[in-house]
């Protein structure tokens, strides 16, 4: 990777970050497992198609992810942690099915999968640090998959955008994908 | 035009240069240039715009070819050195930039930390890049351990600058570096570069502000359609600098029917105040110009008129056809057009507030940009999308124009089509004009009545002599320093 | 963002705050008993006091501390024992405890401290960028929303075409614009990702770094014993 592409996975991954500091906050106290993840969906599937457009390489979305878990981690182990199993398991799935980001194809998967992915991961530390019965109400199976569907919805259709938007920018001479 | 000498002598030296930005492009953005420049230089480039003075100092800097792909035939030469054969890395070691744009530039926390980080790059020990900290910091008037979050946007300017002249290389290149700055510090920084190019440094600026400029340049290069059609000695360049005015047209047409009345108004960012007790009226008709420095309130003053600010304190009254519909009857344009471009061709955007096809054209003759009307507004240059975005504007045919330094990039062609555009605005409609602007080409034009700012109140407001008044006070302070005397 | 935290001292150096933060949260987190946790939490509490970390630890409990009760109350209505609870309750105290070194490193120290641990100076340079240029984006959207309601624009959920193309179009291009001009500036001003350049305020381990380090060990001896 060049300079100016890690400069522009920085510059996605600092408006990744805006979005979760205006959205987080609106969902935080409702006590619904995965919750957090959605209303960021549709931003994240945005911005993390337009950093795989612009940077066509494996591990594009792992930096966004990675970075804005980094500025998480002077908060919590647990977020940074998050973003990086959700960021490494889209990598995978990516690299196996279309081995980079040539296709658009592979730009929507691995934008779109990147919110829903981060609710396994929430869910998981949630039980361990609340315990068996906390666990058994947080995991009730129709609210995650409720939640599942939202964010994997909203992820996709941002990723769609991001997708439309870059291909406008493009045309314009903005835009210009490796 | 210059001798050609050789390369080794010389800080730059140019050779047959031709550059276009890609091989399938028809014409070359430069042409057959022929450039020498020694070391004790500092020298001007000038001419409208797009026509090739930025493409020139990212050739000198590699920029051109190896971020932008550039197809570049000929040879340039830093220092001795060829510049195809270095990487980046190595080129910046000889030849520092100033890039506009300073807010997007600065990534650090800490004023010395973004001073530092250039010097770091280079590999200085941390006693040595300490001693430099301080130096441009001082050089540029911050303070090493403040913040950078609370810089206004002028500091932010200073402190880019600061962040490039410490790493002390041979040869400097300033794009419009004087934007931004207030006249004290547009002083300090001259002033610096009198110095250190009377040292054997060699500078570079472009700058359209050629008021300031020229009293410290040893020369003037002129580009016309990407070739050096005048290369002038510093005495040659200020006689030609005056022919260049375009003829101010008399216009002191304006009724006595009020718009604004400002009554001890006072406008505050946060607890700081910013406007203090202003007072004035503004009439149909008029033709207004605001000047003062930066800091001074003239942005602050242009979007109070608009409504986006409200004061904190005083009277504020608008006259009712203004009220009635706020956003159709005041329009208001921002000073970076990408703020308010949004459409996908250019027909579309001066369409979407125009009350008819019929009009939209007439506007889009009006501003000279028919033949632009299918193109992507983004795709444009930014005088063309300035000219877009004042059109799109205009074309809602609003009473009143606020205008926010809207002849930042434009040449002289776009200023005066700006200019005759404005008049006919007014005859037609009767559109009134306020401007804010740094530029005495513009304020020279456009200024039947100016409002000089200063500090957040109004210092005068006057008839058009106020303008030559204001820039000449500028001339004054930007005497060329004396032979011998050394600011180092 | 970070303007709130006090700059200049740390209490410990940015690596060894995160390795403490790191081991604070594993180590407690596999502790089984209440009164383990509350033991090794209120050891870790008192550490963190006499190391300089008072003030950061009222910060975070002042929040947590209802957030955490909450949860706890949750899991007891939802049939759990007191035992039970009381280990929720613990468990997200220590969440807050382990994030407390992580609050008071400041950005610029900690990548200063990863490029002198040989980590890729770029890796420390996206890191500033990201974290420096949230408010510079948010101020952006701001004035593009300003700049487009003048235009008349009128931003609602039923008018989403105008948010589509009048707002995140723009903002976009804004990322780009101010994504290849920091790229520039910084290539200009003589960055290299084969360079290592120098760090200008390096960042040194301390003695109080070792002898808290020291007594964070017998911390963590006194649990496992326990």
């Amino acid at each position: 990777m060049k300079t100016r592409d890690i400069v522009f996975l920085a510059i996605m991954a600092a408006a990744v970050t805006l979005v979760g500091f205006l959205t987080i906050p609106l969902v935080l106290a409702i006590p619904i497992p995965g919750v957090r993840s959605v209303p960021a969906a549709l931003f994240y599937g945005l911005l993390l198609a337009l950093g795989a457009l612009k940077v066509r390489r494996i591990g594009s979305i792992l930096a966004i992810a990675a970075l804005n878990g980094l500025v998480l981690l002077m908060m919590s182990w647990i977020m940074f942690l998050n973003n990086v199993i959700a960021a490494l398991i889209v990598e995978l799935i990516v690299w196996l099915l279309f081995r980079g980001y040539q296709k658009e194809r592979a730009i929507l998967l691995g934008a779109g999968l990147y919110a829903p992915l981060t609710i396994p991961a929430n869910l998981l530390v949630a039980i361990f640090i609340g315990g068996e019965y906390l666990g058994q109400l947080l995991a009730t199976p129709w609210l995650v998959a409720l939640m599942l569907l939202a964010a994997g919805v909203l992820g996709f259709a941002g990723a769609f955008l991001g997708l439309r938007i870059g291909k406008e920018l493009n045309k314009a001479g903005i835009l210009k994908t490796a | 035009m210059s001798h050609v000498k050789s390369p080794a002598a010389s800080s730059i030296w140019i050779k047959d240069l031709y550059v276009r930005y890609s091989a399938e492009e028809a014409g070359w953005i430069l042409e057959d240039i022929d450039l020498e420049i020694g070391p004790g230089e500092l020298v001007v480039l000038s001419g409208y715009s797009g026509t090739g003075k930025s493409t020139l100092l990212s050739t000198i800097n590699g920029v051109a070819s190896k971020v932008f792909g550039a197809d570049i035939r000929g040879l340039v030469c830093v220092q001795g050195e060829n510049v195809e054969s270095m990487d980046l890395g190595h080129i910046s070691r000889r030849v520092g930039t100033v890039l506009q744009g300073a807010e997007a530039q600065i990534f650090n926390l800490q004023v010395d930390d973004e001073v530092a980080f250039g010097s770091e790059n280079l590999g200085l020990s941390p006693a040595v890049i300490a001693e430099r900290v301080r130096t441009y910091c001082g050089l540029m008037g911050l303070s090493p351990d403040q913040a950078i979050e609370g810089l206004s946007g002028g500091q932010k300017q200073r402190l880019v600058i600061a962040s490039v002249l410490a790493m002390e290389q041979g040869i400097l290149l300033l794009d419009e570096p004087l934007a931004n700055l207030d006249g004290a510090s547009a002083k300090d920084l001259l002033g610096f570069l009198w110095d250190t190019t009377r040292q054997g440094r060699t500078a570079i600026l472009v700058e359209h502000r050629l008021d300031m400029v020229l009293p410290y340049a040893t020369r003037l290069l002129c580009l016309e359609n990407g070739r050096i059609v005048q290369d002038l000695d510093q005495a040659q360049a200020e006689r030609s600098y005056l022919s260049l005015f375009p003829g101010r047209q008399n216009s002191s047409r304006c009724s006595t029917s009020e718009l604004f009345r400002l009554a001890h108004v006072e406008v505050a960012h946060g607890h700081a105040p910013v406007l203090r007790d202003l007072s004035l009226t503004l009439h149909a008709g008029e033709q207004v110009v605001i000047l003062g420095e930066n800091g001074s309130g003239k942005t602050t003053l242009l979007r109070t008129l608009a409504g986006l600010v409200r004061p904190r304190s005083g009277e504020l009254w608008r006259a009712p056809q203004l009220r009635e519909q706020p956003l159709k009857s005041v329009g208001y344009v921002c000073q970076n057009p990408n703020y308010q471009l949004f459409m996908d061709t250019v027909y579309k955007e001066v369409d979407f507030q125009s009350e008819s096809a019929e009009n939209t054209w007439a506007f889009l003759d009006l501003f000279g940009i028919r033949h632009l009307q299918e193109r992507h507004p983004l795709a444009l240059s930014e005088g063309q999308k300035r000219l877009v975005t004042i059109a799109a504007i205009a074309a809602m045919r609003p009473q009143v124009l606020l205008l926010d330094e809207p002849t930042v990039g434009q040449d002289h062609q776009g200023l005066g089509r700006l200019i005759e555009t404005l008049e006919e605005m007014r005859r037609r409609y009767g559109t009134s004009s306020v401007v804010a602007t740094h530029d005495v080409r513009c304020a020279d034009v456009l200024g039947d009545r100016v409002l000089w700012l200063e500090d957040g109140t109004l210092a005068r407001d006057g008839d058009h002599g106020l303008v030559r008044d204001y820039f000449q006070r500028h001339t004054a302070e930007h005497q060329r320093p004396v032979e011998g005397q050394s600011r180092l | 963002m970070f303007s709130g935290i006090d700059r200049p001292r740390q209490p410990l150096h940015p690596m060894a705050g995160l390795i403490l933060s790191f081991l604070t949260l594993t180590l407690g987190l596999a502790l089984g008993q209440p009164l383990n946790l509350y033991l090794f939490m209120a050891s870790l509490a008192l550490l963190y006091l006499v190391a300089g970390y008072g003030r950061t630890m009222v910060r975070v409990f002042r929040l947590l501390g209802v957030i955490a009760l909450v949860v706890a109350g949750l899991a007891y209505l939802a049939g759990d024992s007191v035992a039970g609870s009381l280990m929720t309750l613990g468990r997200i105290a220590l969440v807050g405890l382990s994030s407390v070194p992580l609050i008071s490193v400041h950005p610029t120290q900690l990548s200063r401290a990863l490029t002198q641990a040989g980590c890729p100076r770029i890796i420390a340079l996206a890191l500033l960028i990201t974290i420096r240029f949230v408010p510079v984006l948010a101020s952006e959207m701001q004035r593009i929303r300003e700049a487009m309601t003048i235009r008349g624009v009128r931003f609602h959920w039923t008018n989403l075409r105008h948010v589509y193309r009048a707002l995140l179009l723009p903002l976009v291009v804004r990322l780009i614009n101010i994504s290849d001009l920091l790229a520039l500036s910084v290539e200009t001003r003589g960055f290299s990702l084969s360079e290592r350049g120098t760090v200008y305020k390096p960042v040194r381990w301390r003695l109080k770094d070792a002898l808290v380090g020291m007594a964070f060990a017998g911390v963590i001896a006194g649990a496992l014993v326990l």
